[in-house]
C-alpha cells in the first residue's frame, strides 16, 4: 500500500498554448515519472458572455493538447483536462470534436470518461420551488440573496462547477485513458486522482491549488509551462520540469493568493481549504517540500453559474487629434447626449432601463490639446459603447451617436467637413447579445453528482461525429 | 514619500470570481513588508478611502509574512454584470493601492 500512496502529476493549462520547448520538459518529468497529465481549461472571470452564447474564445485546443495528449497515449499515463473555459454543453461538444479530430490525424484510440456539467434551467426552477435552496455565492446587491424559480427560469444557460467526485468515480474504470469534463474546479481535476490513492483530502487540494495554474507558481510564473509533483500521505514535492524556471517557498506560497480573495482559507464544495500553517521547504536539487494544510468539512455546494441576456451591444470609435474639439471634450460629448435624448425616435425610451449609452474616452483630452504641434496620429480616442433590448435598437442609438459627434457643432470651429478621424467600417460595429450571470448561488446537493451527466467508457474517435 | 509600488516586486490585480476584485502586492523584503505592515495605511477603512467606497465593499485586508504579501479584496465595482464595466478581468484595480502613500 505504501507504493500506491505516491501519486506523481504533471500539470499543464489547456487554454494557453504550450512554450515551444515543451517536449524536451515532458521527457524531464517522464524521467521523474508521471502517474496522470491534469490540465485545466474553464474559468468565470471573463463574465458571463462565453457561457451565455456557448461561443468560447478562439483557443485551438488541438494544438494545445497535442503534445501531453501524444505522451499519455503512449504511456498509457491517464489524463483529466476540463475544456471550454465555460465549459457548457456546447463548449465541451466543441472540444471533444476537436478530441475527435485529434485522434484521427494521430491514429489513435482513446477509451475516455466525459462529465458534463451543464444544468438545465428548467431543471433547477423546478428544483427550487420544490424547495430547494441556493443562496449567493459572494455578497452582492447584482444578486439575489436566494436563487428564484423565476430567476433560474431566466437563465439561458447554466453549469455546476463539479468537485473531485465525480471524476473519482470515472478513474475506477481500470481501462481508462483519459477523463474530459466541462466546468469544474480546477483544484478538482487534480484532487480525484490523488483522492483514488487514498491521499488525504488537505493534502489534495493543496497541491491541486499549487498545480492548477500550470508553471504560473514558479519562479519565473509562466502558465504555458509545465509543473509537476510528487504527493505522498504527509507533503507534496513540487519541481519544475523546465530548467529554466524553478519552485521556490516563496512562489509556491504566494501562488495561493492568485485569482482568490483569501490566500489562506478557501471554500470548495464539502469543505474549506485551511492553508494558514502550510510549510514551504527548499530541498537540495531544486525541489520545494510542502505540508501542513488543513481541511475543515462543511456542507456539500455546488457553484451554479448561470448566465441571463441583458441585451445587445453596437459599439462606435473614433480618434481625435484637433486641439480646438479636444479643448471641448466633455462638451463636445454632453451635446451628443443632449441630441440622443431629445431626439423623436428615442425620447420615449428610457436611459438605463431600455439602453445604456457610455462613452469610453482613452487617452488624456487636455494634455493632448495642449501639446505643441498636433499630429493626426496622436489621437484621443472615444469609444461609444450601447447596450439595448434588441439588436437594432443598439445599432439606431450607436449610429445617432456616432453622426452626432461626427458632425456636431462646437464653438469655434474650423474643421467643418467631420470633428474626428474614424478607424473601422462599418462605423456602428455589432458586437452581439450581452449576457450577465444572473446565477452564481452554492447549491446544496445530497450527492456530489447528482447535477451532472457521467458517460464513462466512450471511445475516440466517435463514429459518427463529423470530423 | 514613498509610494506602496516602490516598496513591491509585484503589485497587480485580477477577479476572484467575477463579482470581488483582490489586489496583491508581493514585498522586496521582509523590512518593506513590515514597514508597509507598521504604516497602518491599509487598513479596511484607509482601502475604502482610496478607493471611494463604503468598509462594506473590503471584504478582506491579509498579510501573509510567509511570502511577504498584501492581499487586498473588494467588492467589483462595477462587474462584468453591468453594461458600464471597462476592466472584465479586474487587470488595472490596483493602482489606488499601488500609489497610496505608506
Amino acid at each position: 500500500m505504501g507504493a500506491e500512496r505516491i501519486v506523481r502529476l504533471l500539470g499543464f493549462v489547456n487554454h494557453i498554448p504550450p512554450a515551444a520547448d515543451v517536449e524536451d520538459s515532458i521527457d524531464r518529468a517522464l524521467e521523474w515519472g508521471v502517474d496522470y497529465i491534469v490540465a485545466q481549461g474553464t474559468g468565470s472571470d471573463w463574465g458571463a458572455h462565453w457561457l451565455g452564447s456557448g461561443e468560447r474564445p478562439a483557443v485551438d485546443l488541438k494544438s494545445n493538447l497535442r503534445p501531453y495528449l501524444r505522451v499519455a497515449a503512449e504511456r498509457r499515463i491517464p489524463f483529466l483536462i476540463s475544456v471550454g473555459i465555460a465549459g457548457a454543453r456546447p463548449h465541451l461538444e466543441q472540444s471533444l470534436a476537436a478530441i475527435d479530430e485529434l485522434c484521427r490525424e494521430e491514429g489513435r484510440r482513446l477509451r475516455l470518461g466525459l462529465l458534463d456539467t451543464e444544468i438545465e434551467p428548467r431543471a433547477l426552477a423546478r428544483a427550487i420551488a420544490a424547495g430547494r435552496r441556493a443562496r449567493r455565492a459572494v455578497e452582492t446587491d447584482e444578486l439575489p440573496a436566494e436563487l428564484s424559480a423565476a430567476d433560474a427560469k431566466r437563465l439561458v444557460r447554466a453549469v455546476g462547477l463539479a468537485g473531485p467526485e465525480p471524476l473519482v468515480e470515472l478513474l475506477a474504470d481500470q481501462e481508462l485513458d483519459g477523463i474530459v469534463t466541462g466546468r469544474a474546479l480546477d483544484i478538482a481535476l487534480f484532487m480525484a486522482p490523488l483522492l483514488a490513492r487514498g491521499i488525504p483530502r488537505a493534502l489534495a487540494a493543496h497541491a491541486g491549488k499549487l498545480l492548477e495554474c500550470g508553471g504560473l507558481a514558479l519562479e519565473p510564473g509562466d502558465s504555458a509551462e509545465p509543473i509537476w509533483a510528487e504527493v505522498s500521505a504527509e507533503a507534496i514535492e513540487v519541481r519544475s520540469p523546465n530548467p529554466r524556471l524553478a519552485p521556490t517557498p516563496r512562489s509556491l506560497a504566494s501562488h495561493s493568493f492568485y485569482e482568490r480573495s483569501d490566500p489562506h482559507r478557501e471554500k470548495n464544495p464539502g469543505g474549506t481549504l485551511d492553508l494558514s500553517a502550510a510549510t514551504y521547504e527548499a530541498l537540495p536539487g531544486g525541489g520545494v517540500r510542502c505540508a501542513g494544510a488543513r481541511w475543515e468539512e462543511d456542507e456539500y455546494t455546488v457553484l451554479v453559474e448561470g448566465a441571463e441576456l441583458r441585451g445587445y451591444r453596437a459599439l462606435s470609435v473614433m480618434g481625435v487629434a484637433e486641439p480646438a474639439l479636444l479643448a471641448r471634450w466633455d462638451e463636445w460629448i454632453a451635446a451628443m447626449r443632449r441630441d440622443v435624448a431629445a431626439s423623436p425616435r428615442f425620447a420615449p425610451l428610457r436611459e438605463g432601463v431600455d439602453y445604456t449609452l457610455t462613452v469610453r474616452t482613452y487617452g488624456d483630452p487636455d494634455a493632448a490639446a495642449a501639446r505643441e504641434g498636433p499630429d493626426p496620429e496622436r489621437q484621443v480616442g472615444a469609444i461609444v459603447d450601447v447596450v439595448a433590448s434588441t439588436r437594432e435598437l443598439a445599432e439606431k442609438i450607436a449610429y445617432f451617436a456616432f453622426i452626432r459627434l461626427f458632425i456636431g457643432p462646437y464653438p469655434d470651429r474650423k474643421s467643418t467637413a467631420g470633428n474626428a478621424a474614424v478607424p473601422f467600417m462599418p462605423v456602428v460595429i455589432p458586437a452581439g447579445p450581452v449576457y450577465a450571470f444572473g446565477a452564481y448561488h452554492l447549491l446544496p446537493v445530497e450527492r456530489p453528482d447528482e447535477l451532472f451527466r457521467i458517460e464513462p467508457g466512450v471511445t475516440f474517435p466517435r463514429e459518427g461525429v463529423a470530423a | 514619500m514613498t509610494r506602496l509600488h516602490e516598496l513591491t516586486r509585484v503589485m497587480r490585480s485580477k477577479n476572484a470570481g467575477p463579482f470581488l476584485v483582490t489586489v496583491d502586492a508581493f514585498f522586496l523584503d521582509r523590512d518593506a513588508y513590515e514597514r508597509a505592515r507598521a504604516s497602518g495605511a491599509f487598513t479596511p477603512e484607509r482601502v475604502a478611502a482610496l478607493y471611494g467606497r463604503g468598509t462594506d465593499d473590503v471584504r478582506g485586508v491579509h498579510w501573509d509574512p510567509e511570502s511577504l504579501g498584501l492581499k487586498v479584496t473588494l467588492l467589483k465595482r462595477p462587474s462584468a454584470n453591468q453594461p458600464g464595466c471597462a476592466d472584465v478581468f479586474g487587470a488595472h484595480q490596483h493602482l489606488p493601492i499601488a500609489y497610496a502613500e505608506v
